[in-house]
Order: C-alpha cells, then sequence, then structure tokens
C-alpha cells in the first residue's frame, strides 16, 4: 500500500501537471510562421550582371536562399560559391536581415526586407533585397522548395 | 559511385580524429565515448568549417553526406540493436519496485520541468510548423533520457557494478531506457501522424500487433538460436546472418509503422534470449564494426549539424544555459529525491541521481531523430548537444567528489549477491 502511495504521489501526480501544462500550452502560446527551408528565388531584374555590384550571391543560375529558423530568428544563406549568409528575424510575418559582418572585402552589404501572406501564399513571400555598391534595390520572390526536395535539418 | 574516393577519405579523417580525441579524454579520466562526441563537432561547422571552410568544404560537400548519412544510420540501427542486447530482466530481480519508483520519477521529474521549459521555449525557438504538445513531448523526452551504455561503462571502470548503487544504477537506467523510447517512438508517431496519410488508429494497431508477435512468436522462437550456441559453443555464420536478418526486418517494420527503425532494432536485442554467453558472443561479433567504425561516423554527422554559431548572441546563450540547468535539475535532483525516498543514504542517492543524469550518445540519437522530424529547430538541436555534452563530462568528476573523495563513514564499498556472470554489462565497450 505504501508502495503504491509512493508511486501515485511521486508519478501520478507530475504526470497530471504534466497533462495541464501541455493543454495550457496548445492553448495559449502561438510560435512564429514557419519559413524554415529552401526558398526558390526569382530576382526582378533578371540580371544584374551589368551593375557594379561585386560580388553578389544571386549572380548564381538558380539563385536559392536557403532559410534555418529558430523561432523569430532567422539565418540565410545563399547557394553562391561562398555561402553568404545573412542573420534576420522575423516579426509580424515580415522577414528582415542582413549581412552582419562581410567576411572578405568583396561581399557587398546586402539586406532583404519581405513579407509572407499566411492567408493566401504561405509557399510565398515577396520584398525587396538592397546591394549598397549598385545603387539599387530588386524585387524578390520566393517560392518554398518541397519538402523532400530539401535536406533535412531545416523545418 | 563517383563519391567512393570522398567517403573513403571522409571515414578516414573521421577515424583519426576520434580515436585521437578519444584518447586524449580518456587521460582525462572521461570515457573515451566523450571524447568522439566531441571530435564530431570539431569536424563540423562549429571548429574546422569555421577554421578552415576551404577543407571542410573539399573533404564534407554537401551532396557526400547522404552517404555519410546512411552509413551513420546503419551504425546506428547495430547500436540500438547492442543496447537492447544488453536489457536483461534479471537485473530488476528483487528490486523492481524501488527501481521501478526511482526511474520513473527520474523521468517525470525532468518531463515535467521539460514541459515548464517548452512554455518558455515554445515562441522563442520553435515554429508553428511544430505543435505546442510535440515540442514540449520532445524536449521532455530529450531530458529525460539516460545513456545505458555509457553509465554501464562508468560503473565497470569505476568497480561500481556488483554494488547495491552500482545494481540499483544500472536497474534504473534500464527502466529509463525502455520507458524513455517507448515515450519517443509515442512522440515520433504524433509528429509524423499530423502529415501522414496512414490514419493513427491503424498504426497504433500495428503496432501493438508488432510488439505482440515480438514477444510472442519471435522470441520464442529466437530461443533455438541460443540452443544452437549452447551446442556448438560458437555463432555459426548462418545463425549471425538470421539475427542480423531480424534485426533489418524489426527495424523496416518500426519505420514502416512510423515509429523509427531504431526502436524496431532496440526491441530485437530486447526480446533476444539473455543467456549471457550468447549474448557475449553475440557482442563480440558486432561490437567492434558498430562501436570502432560506424558510431565515430554517427557522431560526426552530428558534428556536421551542429553548428555552435548558431547560438549567438547572449539571448541564446541564455537559452543553451537555461536548458542546461533544466536537464540537470530535473535528472539529477529528480534521481536523487527519489532513490532517497526509496531507501537509499543521501551519498548513494546523489550518486545514483549524477549517473542517471550522464546522457552520452543516447541524447544525441534522440535529439538527430528531433531534427529529421523537424520538431526542434538546428539552433535548438545545437543547444541540446551542448547539454548532452555537459551533462556527460560532468558524470566522472562530480560522482568522484560525491561519491569516493570522502572517506566511508562505515563498510568500505558493500558487495551484492547476484545470480549472473561477474560484469555482465561491459560487453558492449562503448567508451572501451
Amino acid at each position: 500500500m505504501k508502495a503504491v502511495l509512493q508511486y501515485v504521489v511521486l508519478v501520478g501526480i507530475p504526470v497530471l501537471i504534466v497533462v495541464g501544462l501541455l493543454q495550457i500550452g496548445e492553448h495559449f502560446l502561438r510560435a512564429p510562421a514557419s519559413v524554415g527551408g529552401a526558398w526558390e528565388l526569382e530576382l526582378m531584374p533578371q540580371s544584374v550582371n551589368d551593375l557594379s555590384c561585386g560580388d553578389l550571391p544571386f549572380q548564381a543560375d538558380q539563385p536559392v536562399l536557403t532559410i534555418s529558423q529558430s523561432g523569430p530568428q532567422l539565418r540565410l544563406s545563399f547557394n553562391d560559391e561562398h555561402h553568404t549568409t545573412l542573420a534576420g528575424q522575423l516579426k509580424d510575418l515580415t522577414i528582415t536581415a542582413e549581412v552582419v559582418a562581410p567576411s572578405r572585402p568583396a561581399e557587398s552589404p546586402l539586406a532583404l526586407r519581405a513579407t509572407v501572406d499566411r492567408q493566401t501564399e504561405p509557399n510565398r513571400f515577396q520584398g525587396t533585397l538592397t546591394a549598397a555598391p549598385c545603387g539599387t534595390t530588386l524585387s524578390l520572390t520566393a517560392t518554398r522548395r518541397p519538402e523532400s526536395d530539401q535536406l533535412t535539418g531545416n523545418h | 559511385m563517383p563519391q567512393l574516393p570522398t567517403l573513403l577519405a571522409q571515414i578516414g579523417v573521421i577515424l583519426i580524429v576520434s580515436r585521437i580525441v578519444g584518447q586524449l579524454f580518456r587521460k582525462m579520466h572521461q570515457p573515451q565515448v566523450m571524447g568522439e562526441m566531441v571530435a564530431g563537432i570539431l569536424l563540423g561547422p562549429s571548429l574546422l568549417g569555421w577554421v578552415a571552410p576551404g577543407i571542410s568544404a573539399a573533404l564534407f560537400p554537401p551532396e557526400s553526406l547522404g552517404y555519410l548519412s546512411s552509413l551513420s544510420q546503419i551504425g546506428l540501427v547495430l547500436f540500438m540493436f547492442l543496447v537492447g542486447l544488453e536489457l536483461d530482466p534479471q537485473i530488476l530481480r528483487g528490486r523492481g519496485h524501488t527501481a521501478l519508483v526511482t526511474s520513473h520519477v527520474s523521468i517525470i521529474a525532468p518531463f515535467l520541468l521539460g514541459t515548464l521549459l517548452a512554455l518558455y521555449l515554445y515562441p522563442r525557438l520553435s515554429d508553428d510548423s511544430v505543435t505546442f504538445t510535440n515540442f514540449a513531448l520532445f524536449l521532455g523526452t530529450a531530458m529525460s533520457i539516460t545513456a545505458f551504455p555509457v553509465l554501464a561503462r562508468i560503473l565497470a571502470e569505476r568497480k561500481l557494478l556488483r554494488t547495491p548503487l552500482g545494481a540499483m544504477a544500472i536497474a534504473c537506467a534500464a527502466v529509463d531506457d525502455v520507458t524513455g523510447w517507448c515515450i519517443l517512438a509515442g512522440v515520433v508517431l504524433l509528429v509524423r501522424a499530423t502529415g501522414s496519410a496512414t490514419p493513427l488508429w491503424l498504426t497504433l494497431f500495428g503496432t501493438a500487433a508488432y510488439v505482440l508477435v515480438m514477444l510472442f512468436v519471435i522470441r520464442p522462437a529466437l530461443r533455438r538460436l541460443a540452443n544452437v550456441y549452447e551446442r556448438r559453443g560458437f555463432i555459426p555464420q548462418d545463425i549471425l546472418a538470421v539475427t542480423l536478418l531480424l534485426v533489418l526486418a524489426s527495424a523496416w517494420t518500426t519505420e514502416w509503422l512510423g515509429i523509427h527503425a531504431l526502436f524496431g532494432a532496440f526491441m530485437a536485442g530486447a526480446i533476444l534470449p539473455k543467456q549471457h554467453g550468447f549474448v557475449h558472443a553475440l557482442v563480440e561479433k558486432l561490437n567492434d564494426a558498430a562501436v570502432v567504425l560506424l558510431l565515430p561516423i554517427f557522431f560526426a554527422f552530428t558534428g556536421l549539424r551542429t553548428s555552435i554559431g548558431l547560438v549567438s548572441g547572449g539571448v541564446m546563450w541564455f537559452y543553451c544555459g537555461l536548458i542546461i540547468l533544466v536537464a540537470i535539475a530535473g535528472k539529477f535532483g529528480g534521481s536523487t529525491i527519489a532513490a532517497r525516498v526509496t531507501g537509499l543514504s543521501w551519498r548513494e542517492a546523489s550518486a545514483l541521481g549524477i549517473l542517471m543524469n550522464t546522457r552520452g550518445l543516447m541524447e544525441l540519437v534522440l535529439l538527430n531523430i528531433g531534427l529529421d522530424i523537424g520538431v526542434i529547430s538546428p539552433a535548438l538541436f545545437t543547444m541540446m548537444v551542448l547539454m548532452a555534452l555537459v551533462t556527460t563530462f560532468m558524470t566522472s568528476p562530480v560522482l568522484e567528489w560525491i561519491y569516493f573523495a570522502r572517506p566511508f563513514p562505515k563498510e568500505p564499498i558493500v558487495t551484492v549477491e547476484t545470480e549472473s556472470e561477474p560484469e555482465p554489462y561491459t560487453d558492449l565497450a562503448v567508451g572501451d
């Protein structure tokens, strides 16, 4: 009898508390929108070769942006030779990111600002990419790659 | 296979680095497996990719990682089979109730704290592709896990296996392992069921049928394998092939059911007859390939996914510290209190607590599953890997300080009589 009582107090009650906490979390907590994964980019204008932009990451044939997400914190990597990386934030469905500290002299200061439309197009986002040396702002449209095409590790 | 030279070079480098770092950690009185885990991280973006990105990109090009991943998964399937093989219900004899209570409290205490922590971390480190329930259940499970093989190795090295403390620790870790993997199977099932076309009831029914078939059909049949060993004194290659086929079939079934291949591999080991000679011979045949060759590949693969750079800034390091603190408070604190309530002295209870706090590579196995199914983010994965390293690293010195540093008041170390042969849990030489 003592053993059963011990088990109920030490195990049973905490289990009930866990169940209660799960209910509370499920009903009251909201996590940021999911933007993690690989996104195929379309840029306007399509060719930026004529611009004196230096070593830009999106001059690749098929620019892909991989977003690693941890809550509102984002890390965005282009598929260029140097894997140019931007650090960013997600706030109210708006992504803002920039190259924090250029790792090499030719790297351009980049800034990205985009908005995700969760209601109509959750797998697309639109925004702008500003490259300081060009003195110009490019508009971009990103389409999320299907999960089966992506490497694991991002969600 | 155009990637073969790359793969061979990768395996070579992984073996060299893991052996060297493993030896260095042995000199620091740490289990070798601790060094191998660190070696994996050194080969990833946290060190090699940071200081020598060119070499890292040449050695581990992204397109080659699929092969490395497959090899590491095969290694894990074999390893989990060996872990299951080491579990012997005999160790619960005479201490079933105490072990059950202590073990279940040592699971539920960190699980409860992990769920509380999830309330804080979910909006900060997760996203809406993961439900809170799945996130919290996974975090709770990750906080609760104990590294049975590493714990057994530490007990053997400290000559504690045949003491009341060692016997209790082994029994608790065994119950922990089984319970922890059952919870994880449930979590994986829940997460996969969210996006799966297969109805949940079908998966649950299939899982129940699988467990029943394994226990009441396969298990009795397997006694014949042990009998062949008893008659001949060695394991013929045909019997080894049948055993491996069983492992693969069991792993394939649980993967197909949606509860992960590793659970099937573990189950296959757990139901095999536990005649010590048979288990010993089987472990001897499979252990070296799994532990020396394939596990370091798993550690390296884990290291390649661990980017300490993702934990940047004071806030992220605060989250990381909080995770480590909660993990230690839950497992160490919970196990200690439970052991004290069930009759151990404070000294023994706290020694048991620190032993149960060892998470080691079992945590890494679990975390990789979490990352694969998308229930944790890469940054949270990195923080949890650091937690696994800290809790494993602290075990030996804290055990020394708690249990060995001060003289024993009366008897030195009391040994217990068991029916099993001496040191039955040292066959699986993790950290050897």
